[in-house]
């Protein structure tokens, strides 16, 4: 049974986000018999509210708040994350990836890279791997657990054979928390091809109908969606006693805690964290480092769409159907640091290709006319598309911080986010583009056009996880430096952001974290 | 391409961007315009007149041409507009404005009134590019609106490959997710 939780009663962990850190993070809590009130900033939706419609979900899901960018690749633009309860796990891919070894070292395998401001992690590959395993199988990734792999889709064997034909060897249909066959209550895959506008069977794992009915069922858990926090608040001691939020009807409440853990996205938990300055702490909660909201990243990322010489349809069945991994090896013989991926992924729909290839492609004969028509809009059945995926360089003044005088609808100071690309970025993404195309060649393709990244889906690093406090916002638990019981439970931990697409290892540092926070409870050193 | 299964139902012929299925209500004006008696897509005009709605189907039609399609497509798109332009003064200021600035043929110092819908396809294409490099709001406007609407209608991205909503359907596992036919087998 759901259960609820007096606003007064101090002995709940308050958990800010109900994605992939914080929902974990909440069910893994109930499950220990911690009681947990989990507020998330958007609605419950069930199944039932999810179709196969891009404009109509993309309205449903997506954080449309107020932000201001600046620098490069539209950092402004309402990143593509969700407000919803499951957060991004609602229209996530499905991508599970764990990362390599020496990704857990980027300062020490990368070496000093000019203008990065790259750290070790204070936790390694050994640390991680037992949580990647329960994560994975908490998931039900493909390739795993002896779950069998996705059958690939046309655009999977697309690129599978141009892969093959350039000689890479390590092609197959992915890790993927997308059942093939009936697991854990979820059905299998019936290939739709919108797993990013929601899964509409519950066939893709997400927080919202895996974890949070079975955090409800433990009876120490309270989901209380529309509940946007405002600010978190300390006693003279500097410990964390409580969040203030808004409910669903716009009235303010506060929650009290013995615990509090922030998983909003790599945008709204570090600007949370500085809305909740105070006298103790002008500068923002847990900023002693002065680190909260710096080193923003949002992997390298690149679209490659080619024309083939026969039908591919791929919008047809999973969108993130197989991987390319050949490239993801550090080799700074290929003139950077670090690895990226090649993942399938389709156009979402006419209206989107001819809207983004135009818009957006180096290579586009124009946004309009007739070429145009012709040559890339008539194509669209023969079209195949990658999504390229590789580690960014963390940089200090790539950050959130908050607007002087915006304000958005609950009053609070608008995000502003800015970032810029590092020379490593561009050489990644220029040898991605190269490789990409090649692909497409390999396989017959005429025409390929080379997007640059789409608004940021994987947001990290904006409150990371340092060994020293001088460097970063929290320590190998996610505990923060500076407030023993305030956590950071989302990618705004990440220290440095490896190639893989990110869910599976925020999933395993939340099982982690979870452990860790309720020894601390146990043991009462929180 | 393949475009060959519109046939069965076959969108109105027309000739270039004069058989427009616009019921504009009240006397045409010159140019020998005929109405299409097929009203399947016509409708009524609430904020534009003749001369700016005829012009933006031909706008739609020259930013986005497809031969498969007849004008229905577009006129839907321009309906769209009439029916925003209804609701928002500025806009109907705008797109009226905007026809009128594209309705002029420029040659040298000389210019010349020529209704933008009336206007060779040549002279149309010329007249565009004229408003793209001007860089002005209503350009942008109609060419957003075009892309959302026509590649929005379900089919249209239908008849280029977009199948839509496939969970009522069972999705793509018996109905050709991978029944890609013309790639060797990989090894």
């Amino acid at each position: 049974m759901a259960r609820t939780y007096d606003l007064s009663d101090d002995s709940v962990v308050v958990i800010i986000g109900s994605g992939a850190g914080g929902g974990t993070l909440g069910h893994e809590l109930s499950e220990k018999g911690i009681d947990v009130v989990c507020l998330e900033a958007g609605p419950r939706l069930d199944l039932g509210d999810i179709v196969n419609d891009w404009g109509e979900m993309g309205a449903k899901l997506s954080w449309n708040d107020k932000r201001i960018g600046s620098g490069v690749l539209n950092p402004g633009y309402p990143l593509w994350v969700c407000k919803t309860v499951g957060g991004t796990t609602v229209h996530w891919a499905g991508a599970s990836l764990r990362f390599q070894e020496h990704e857990w070292k980027a300062r020490t395998t990368y070496g000093d890279i000019a203008g990065a401001t790259l750290l070790d992690w204070p936790i390694d590959a050994a640390e991680m791997d037992p949580y990647y395993s329960r994560a994975e199988d908490k998931m039900g990734t493909t390739g795993t657990h002896g779950i069998p792999r996705l059958p690939g889709n046309n655009n999977y064997k697309v690129m599978e054979y141009g892969a093959k034909k350039l000689g890479y060897q390590t092609v197959h249909t992915g890790n993927m928390s997308i059942n093939p066959e009936t697991r854990d209550g979820r059905p299998g895959c019936l290939q739709l091809g919108f797993c990013m506008a929601g899964c509409a069977i519950g066939a893709k794992w997400s927080i919202l109908y895996s974890e949070v009915p079975k955090a409800e069922a433990t009876g120490h858990f309270e989901l209380r969606p529309d509940s946007m926090v405002v600010r978190i608040v300390h006693d003279d001691s500097g410990k964390a006693t409580g969040v203030e939020y808004l409910d669903a009807d716009g009235n303010l409440q506060m929650q009290k805690a013995r615990i509090v853990a922030v998983a909003g996205n790599s945008v709204e938990t570090p600007r949370l964290l500085l809305n909740s300055a105070s006298s103790m702490f002008p500068d923002g909660m847990a900023n002693s480092s002065g680190q909260v909201g710096r080193n923003y990243m949002r992997h390298l990322t690149a679209t490659v769409y080619a024309v083939m010489p026969g039908p591919v349809h791929f919008d047809r069945g999973t969108q993130m159907a197989g991987i390319v991994m050949d490239e993801v090896r550090h080799d700074d013989s290929r003139g950077f640091a670090g690895g990226y991926l090649m993942e399938t992924l389709p156009g979402f729909g006419v209206a989107a290709i001819a809207g983004n290839v135009g818009g957006m492609s180096i290579d586009t004969p124009g946004t309009w006319g007739r070429d145009y028509t012709r040559e890339v809009i008539e194509n669209y059945r023969n079209m195949a598309g990658m999504w390229l995926v590789g580690e960014d360089m963390p940089q200090a003044d790539n950050r959130v911080t908050l607007h002087d005088t915006e304000k958005d609808q609950y009053g609070l100071p608008v995000p502003v986010v800015h970032f810029d690309e590092h020379p490593n970025d561009l050489a990644m993404r220029n040898h991605a583009y190269r490789m990409g195309s090649a692909v497409y060649e390999a396989a017959g393709g005429s025409k390929s056009y080379e997007l640059p990244p789409f608004p940021g889906t994987h947001n990290l690093g904006t409150c990371r996880m340092s060994g020293n406090a001088d460097e970063g916002v929290c320590g190998p638990s996610g505990a923060t430096h500076d407030i023993p019981n305030l956590f950071i439970s989302d990618g705004s931990q990440f220290t440095t952001g490896a190639a893989e697409n990110p869910t599976l290892t925020i999933v395993a540092l939340a099982i982690r974290q979870a452990e860790l926070m309720a020894e601390a409870m146990r043991t009462n050193s929180i | 391409m393949d475009f060959s299964h519109l046939s069965r139902r076959k969108f109105l012929q027309g000739t270039g961007t004069t058989a427009a299925g616009v019921a504009i209500t009240g006397t045409l004006g010159a140019g020998g315009i005929a109405i299409a008696e097929d009203a399947s897509w016509a409708f009524e005009p609430k904020a534009l007149d003749e001369t700016t709605i005829r012009g933006l189907i031909a706008m739609a039609r020259q930013l986005y041409p497809h031969d498969f399609l007849d004008d229905g497509p577009y006129v839907q798109v321009v309906a769209g507009l009439d029916a925003s332009a209804a609701e928002d003064a500025d806009l109907q200021a705008q797109l009226t404005d905007g026809v009128r600035a594209l309705g002029v043929v420029v040659s040298g110092d000389a210019s010349t009134p020529v209704a933008f819908h009336e206007q060779s396809g040549g002279l149309q294409l010329r007249a565009l590019k004229r408003e793209e490099a001007a860089n002005n709001a209503f350009f942008e406007a109609v060419r957003g609106a075009t892309l959302g609407g026509l590649y929005g209608n379900p089919e249209v991205a239908a008849a280029l490959g977009f199948e839509g909503s496939a969970v009522e359907h069972g999705g793509y596992l018996d109905r050709g997710f991978d029944d890609i036919d013309w790639l060797p087998q990989s090894s």
